[in-house]
């Protein structure tokens, strides 16, 4: 019975260790965002023809202006450039100006916090053709 | 950085249940110490209840802080700037007021409660535990989406501080009456506490219920999001194991009534049941935490499934059954998923008939069913992720920065290890008082977390119908824990016919497991390509 309850206390003890990592790194897994991305301006994967005057990124919920941001990248390993968020002139919309972009692939990688304190990230891909 | 960025959700929703727990351990003792042991009384046997109470308060004020000041500090590392206007950023945004103001008022109910546990009639400390709840309920309604609402927000926050308010006033309340019983009443004390603080709850439901509906309808929009979301899954889950609640709360009734007309003290049924609903409500926590952080079903847009979808979900995989055949067990043929949650459903079902064998004392021998859980134990740790080591080509070692493939490891070894105590449980080779409650604890804790378990990064849609099962399977996995729990902890008729339900809950889930489908990938799992390439060939033959 002895050896029994030695095993009993190991087993007991690894499974508690076990119990929490399994607890911590199930939470993990969720990782549903709370503010949702629901229009971009340009839109995922679009093929531009001209170099589109700014950015729009519009959430289902408010955000903190000040706390968000946004970055240009040039091609996919381009330097990232930061971008000017406007000021709060709509609660859900994280806006920027864009630079005149010449023709190739761009890439906007970006942050918001929601008035809530969620921090959500995302990238954004689209394209200039360019004229003819 | 990134990384650590990567996490944030996780600690977030480890976060919110800490703080959830927390805020119900004040609000639920404040509500608690008010009507059912009414504070004002002066004996010394009623402060020895307020006292333990206190303690518990102290407790809950201590775990928000520690939860909200950590929430804080972790939003501040995640949105970190470089301009010195980024510091004013931080103090002028919404988030920032809001978790300083909760850090505050749990402080002020930690440091009250401990003054209480000295004195239980110390005024000042009794008022200030009381705003402080008031400010936790009120303050945690600017932290929901209501703060995020692009409507008119006024009515959603009253409504959201009043449903926390009733929430944590009756899990929180139930907490506080399990310390009560523990605590060994006379039967006195406990005719005049348990009827008014079976008032206190049903009141509590009462408003929960009513407020959650109304609060319910703008965040779904409509009655497809209710279907077809995972705000509206998460919400019909919650409502779920809010039924589970009331069946024990109208148990604990009866009970209640017996006492309060006189007939006799408590029963044990009345703390055991109690104690399930702390362990359902810890359970509800968890999901009510997981919904904060989902994007409400009515901004989900395009992406909500039809009913024909979901009902799919549930029916295809019988379907394709039938037609395949054996051939439905090919790996091959259904892909690795699909073969995963079947072959678990296997075991599960055949460990359920063995119980069932077992209880109706139809076979002795049947009581070795665990030994089953044991290979299911090593199936999880060893064949779920099949681009890893043995079967793929990524190492052991690589393997394990994969937070998926770390939790089945993980699973696949405590799995064995539950296997092996329920089995020297059933074999008298250890003592079922403590042992015992490891399978029904981890049951519980497990459905819980299925509840939580998503596959991000899939699409909306695809990742709400490839997460559907798990929700019936979560909840069965609740009621088999709460069955097992009640039948060791309940000795007797009750507890024995209660033991019935958990062989049929555990049939359920290996049923719904061996009808397991998935929908076309919308992505391609980029980690097929680490999958062996002997088994990418065939995959690609097919």
């Amino acid at each position: 019975m002895g050896s029994w309850l030695g095993l009993r206390r190991i087993v007991g003890r690894a499974s508690a260790v076990l119990a929490f990592a399994v607890l911590l790194i199930g939470l993990a897994e969720h990782a549903a965002a709370h503010a949702l991305l629901v229009e971009a301006i340009p839109a995922e994967a679009a093929a531009l023809e001209t170099s589109p005057p700014q950015l729009v990124l519009r959430f289902n919920s408010r955000i903190e202006h000040k706390l968000s941001r946004a970055a240009l990248i040039f091609g996919e390993d381009g330097e990232p450039q930061p971008l000017t968020v406007e000021a709060a002139t709509t609660p859900d919309r994280l806006i920027a100006t864009l630079p005149p972009l010449a023709p190739g692939s761009y890439v906007v990688d970006w942050q918001v916090l929601s008035v809530d304190g969620h921090r959500v990230a995302g990238k954004l891909r689209f394209r200039i053709r360019g004229p003819g | 950085m990134a990384a650590l960025l990567g996490l944030l959700d996780f600690f977030h929703a480890i976060l919110a249940s800490v703080t959830g727990i927390g805020a119900a351990l004040v609000i639920g003792g404040v509500a608690f110490a008010a009507t059912a042991l009414d504070v004002t009384r002066r004996d010394a046997e009623r402060g020895r209840f307020v006292s333990r109470s206190a303690q518990a308060v102290a407790i809950g004020g201590r775990l928000a802080a520690l939860g909200y000041l950590a929430h804080v500090a972790l939003t501040i590392f995640a949105v970190q700037g470089s301009s010195p206007a980024w510091v004013s950023a931080v103090f002028e945004a919404s988030f920032f007021r809001s978790y300083s103001v909760l850090v505050a008022a749990s402080v002020a109910c930690a440091v009250a409660g401990s003054r209480l546990v000295r004195n239980p009639r110390d005024r000042r400390a009794q008022v200030t535990v009381a705003t402080g709840a008031a400010v936790i309920a009120i303050g945690g309604a600017f932290t929901s989406h209501a703060a995020g609402w692009l409507g008119e927000r006024a009515p959603l926050y009253a409504l959201d501080a009043v449903h926390r308010a009733a929430a944590y006033a009756w899990l929180g309340g139930v907490a506080h009456l399990v310390l009560f019983g523990l605590a060994g009443p006379s039967p006195v004390e406990a005719k005049a506490v348990l009827p008014r603080a079976g008032r206190l709850f049903a009141s509590s439901v009462g408003v929960l219920v009513v407020v959650g509906t109304v609060l319910a309808i703008p965040y779904l929009g409509s009655w497809s999001a209710l279907v077809g979301t995972s705000y509206g899954a998460l919400l019909v889950g919650k409502l779920t194991m809010l039924a589970g609640l009331l069946a024990m709360a109208a148990m604990n009734h009866r009970s209640v009534s017996r006492v309060a007309r006189g007939d006799g003290p408590p029963t044990l049924a009345l703390w055991r049941f109690a104690e399930i609903e702390v362990g359902l409500g810890i359970a509800t926590l968890l999901v009510a935490a997981t919904l904060a952080s989902t994007p409400p079903g009515v901004d989900v847009g395009t992406e909500v499934a039809t009913a024909s979808e979901v009902a799919h979900v549930f029916t295809q995989g019988w379907r394709s059954l039938a037609a395949l055949g054996r051939s439905g067990f090919d790996i091959d043929v259904v892909g690795v998923s699909v073969f995963n949650h079947r072959f678990a459903g296997v075991l599960l079902v055949a460990m359920a008939l063995l119980a069932i064998a077992e209880r109706a004392g139809i076979a002795r021998w049947a009581r070795n069913w665990p030994l089953l859980m044991l290979v299911l134990g090593v199936f999880v740790g060893v064949h779920a992720d099949r681009q890893a080591w043995p079967f793929g080509r990524m190492g052991f070692v690589e393997s394990f920065v994969d937070p998926e493939i770390i939790q089945h490891r993980i699973a696949g070894v405590l799995v064995c290890a539950f296997a092996f105590f329920e089995w020297a449980v059933r074999t008298e080779r250890l003592s079922p008082a403590r042992a015992g409650l490891v399978f029904p604890g981890v049951s519980l804790l497990g459905g819980a977390l299925l509840v939580l378990h998503s596959h991000a990064g899939v699409g909306i849609k695809y990742e709400f119908l490839i997460q559907l099962t798990h929700l019936p399977i979560a909840i069965l996995g609740v009621l088999a824990g709460a069955s097992r729990w009640l039948e060791l902890r309940l000795p007797g008729r009750e507890g024995r016919a209660l033991g019935w339900i958990w062989p049929p809950a555990l049939l359920g889930i290996g049923l719904i497991l061996v009808g397991y489908w998935e929908p076309a990938r919308a992505v391609p799992d980029p980690r097929d390509a680490l999958r062996a390439p002997a088994v990418i060939e065939r995959t690609l033959d097919s």
